[in-house]
């Protein structure tokens, strides 16, 4: 909560204003979720309040948006993996390597496999994501060993 | 100092090529040569790519690995009997066969520095329409004949031209780079690779209806093009390109980035207006027209990146010029990009009218499995499936719409004859109720139970019966629909029934 704390009064600086207007809330939840990896559950009034719109409002933001994770506690995961199940990787079998990822790293175990669509490297399919960095043309053993 | 390039993007990024980049910088300093990094040509079939200056012209060696870095130079020159040299970069078939009108500088040079964005005539568009009257400006443009690349082809000028006849205090131009539909990747090259040009793209359209302040909404998914923007816009508030008074015109034009956050249905305009307001993106209606009550209900120039990055080169160059290029009410060039199965996948920017069958033959050269090709995706996960019998098609907004499809934001996905284009049509449903928005009944619900009746039809359950609810299902959906998503998903499933029944069972 103290980070989601200091986020709001961080961007009560920079905006000048105790109450934040309500175009700035996506942004204000996109770096909570890139500093806590999720949006407590917990945070919703408190947001709500800084941004003086209802706990639905934030409610609604919050679970629109595919990047935003609404939980009760951080997961499990130590490194999440972003695999593009889009067409192009289709085309170069990424129907196969999510079988070969989903049957090597089980759910809730410290890898995440998370579906995204499209990482725009779909000339080098396919593609996937670790730590904001994308690898393109991926095997199932490439990933194996980044992920060691 | 001689100079050596390596494009540094995404992509290349994406298959290693920084562990060419300190070998080669310790290389470079032995020879005296300086190393500059930019933006690449995302011609994938020749990555890792490095470039080699010598008497002021550039040779490119291509597929480099570690191991040949080292004997890359020699005396000082670069080593012409190296297995890698490829010729002088300008004759690289695959960069030879296109016409980058507005890519023309990307791959050249850093991408981030301003120098060197203005001694490639950067900047000279500008210089232009600050000159003129707002009214001229947009003449220039609809006389260019210029269409929104975001894939909805409406006509720039008359949108600018209905921002400026909109009086208000407050206008805005907004940038749509969410690019989400996949097989897509010409707006993050053009961020990531030339930054200033579309910088300069939104100050011209700034000028001709009279806005002072810009937004770009840019996916989360790329980190590279955020990093390389918001460097690019630093550098051009420091030279006096944005803020106040730019170029010592009186004219003031600030520009800031807004993150997206996963949602493909944040690129309908409307969605993103929504999700710049910091809301749920849900879609409105229309009209009104974002050009007359857009973000924050003030008149919106919102376009693409690409239709954006345009401007600077039809100022410099003159509407007339743009114009000249082009098939019938197609005008310009088109990014094609690329995309699946195919070898030489990449970006290439073509005039309109080209082939289908050029691009996938003479410039594609064949899946990567080597297996034929047996269908292609025009124009994202909107877009629909054709055979090989359509590949004469010309590139053409009018053409492919014709068919049933469209050229949309110029992806062109490659599959060989292994896919079964009734998984690529159960898809189609399955990706449009993941991403719907919810407002509409037909495309929240009937994806889902499309998807169902694709499943049933696999199994050849009840088959003529639930072809034709299919039928049915993707008509009410393309009646109702408020926007595109629903309105469109039809096109992929339809185009494969049609074009390639035996997988669906039919005879
Ligand atoms: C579901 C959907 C997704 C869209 N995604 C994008 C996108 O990612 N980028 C884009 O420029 N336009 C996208 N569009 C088109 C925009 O609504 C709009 O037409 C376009 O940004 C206008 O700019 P332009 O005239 O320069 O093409 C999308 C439309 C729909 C219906
Ligand atoms: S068609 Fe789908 S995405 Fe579009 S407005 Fe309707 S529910 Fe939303
Ligand atoms: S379709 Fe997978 S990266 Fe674009």
């Amino acid at each position: 909560m103290q980070k989601i704390e200091n986020i709001i009064e961080q961007q009560q600086k920079a905006l000048n204003s105790q109450v934040l207007p309500e175009s700035e809330l996506l942004q204000t939840l996109i770096l909570i979720q890139q500093e806590l990896s999720y949006i407590p559950k917990n945070s919703i009034s408190t947001l709500a309040e800084a941004f003086n719109i209802s706990r639905a409002d934030v409610h609604g933001v919050v679970t629109f948006y595919d990047d935003l994770k609404l939980q009760d506690a951080p997961s499990n995961a130590k490194k999440i993996i972003r695999v593009c199940q889009a067409e192009a990787c289709q085309s170069m079998g990424v129907r196969q390597l999510m079988q070969e990822l989903e049957s090597a790293y089980p759910k809730d175990g410290e890898i995440s496999i998370e579906k995204v669509y499209c990482l725009g490297n779909c000339a080098l399919a396919p593609a996937a994501m670790i730590d904001n960095q994308c690898y393109g043309n991926v095997s199932i053993s490439q990933i194996k060993n980044l992920l060691a | 100092m001689k100079k050596i390039y390596i494009g540094i993007e995404t992509g290349t990024l994406s298959i290693g090529i920084k562990n060419l980049l300190s070998p080669l910088q310790e290389i470079a300093k032995q020879q005296n040569y300086q190393v500059v990094e930019t933006g690449g040509f995302g011609l994938y079939a020749y990555e890792p790519m490095i470039e080699v200056e010598h008497n002021n012209e550039r040779h490119a060696f291509t597929k480099v690995t570690e191991k040949d870095l080292q004997t890359l130079l020699t005396d000082n020159k670069p080593n012409f009997n190296h297995s890698c040299y490829a010729g002088k970069t300008q004759d690289l078939p695959l960069l030879k066969c296109q016409q980058r009108f507005t890519f023309r500088r990307v791959g050249l040079n850093s991408p981030t520095c301003v120098q060197s964005y203005q001694q490639e005539q950067g900047y000279e568009g500008l210089k232009k329409a600050l000159s003129m009257e707002p009214q001229g400006v947009i003449d220039q443009i609809k006389e260019s004949g210029i269409r929104g690349r975001g894939g909805a082809g409406f006509p720039t000028g008359i949108k600018l031209q209905t921002v400026k006849d909109s009086p208000a205090k407050q206008k805005y131009i907004v940038c749509n780079a969410d690019e989400g539909d996949s097989g897509t990747f010409a707006d993050r090259m053009l961020i990531e690779g030339d930054p200033f040009c579309l910088i300069e793209g939104m100050t011209i359209s700034a000028k001709a209806v009279g806005a002072t302040q810009g937004f770009v909404y840019l996916r989360s998914e790329y980190p590279l093009a955020l990093q390389r923007l918001t460097q690019a816009i630093e550098n051009a508030y420091q030279v006096g390109l944005l803020g106040k008074n730019i170029l010592d015109s009186g004219f003031n034009f600030d520009l800031k980035i807004h993150s997206g956050a996963g949602a493909y249905i944040c690129g309908e305009e409307t969605s993103l207006l929504e999700s710049l307001e910091g809301k749920r993106g849900v879609i409105r209606f229309k009209p009104p027209l974002p050009a007359i009550e857009g973000l924050f209900a003030s008149p919106t120039a919102l376009n693409n990146v690409i239709t954006l990055a345009t401007l600077p080169e039809i100022l410099l160059q003159g509407g007339k010029a743009h114009n000249e290029i082009g098939y019938e009410k197609s005008k310009g060039t088109l990014t094609v990009q690329l995309a699946g199965n195919i070898k030489n996948g990449g970006l290439y920017e073509v005039p309109f009218g080209t082939s289908l069958k050029t691009v996938l033959s003479e410039i594609g050269g064949g899946t990567r499995t080597e297996r034929p090709i047996k269908a292609v995706q025009v124009g994202g996960p909107l877009g629909a499936y054709f055979p090989e019998e359509l590949f004469d098609l010309p590139l053409d907004y009018e053409t492919f719409m014709g068919k049933g499809g469209m050229v949309g934001h110029g992806g062109v996905v490659v599959f060989d004859d292994t896919v079964d284009l009734s998984e690529q049509a159960k898809f189609a449903f399955e990706f449009c109720a993941h991403e719907s928005c919810g407002k509409c009944t037909p495309c929240r619900i009937g994806s889902t139970r499309g998807a169902e009746l694709i499943a049933k039809i696999q199994k050849k359950q009840d088959l003529d019966k639930n072809l034709e609810v299919v039928d049915d299902l993707c008509e009410l959906m393309e009646e109702t629909s408020l926007c595109a998503l629903g309105g469109m998903t039809p096109f992929p499933v339809k185009s494969a029934i049609k074009h390639f029944p035996s997988d669906f069972g039919i005879k």
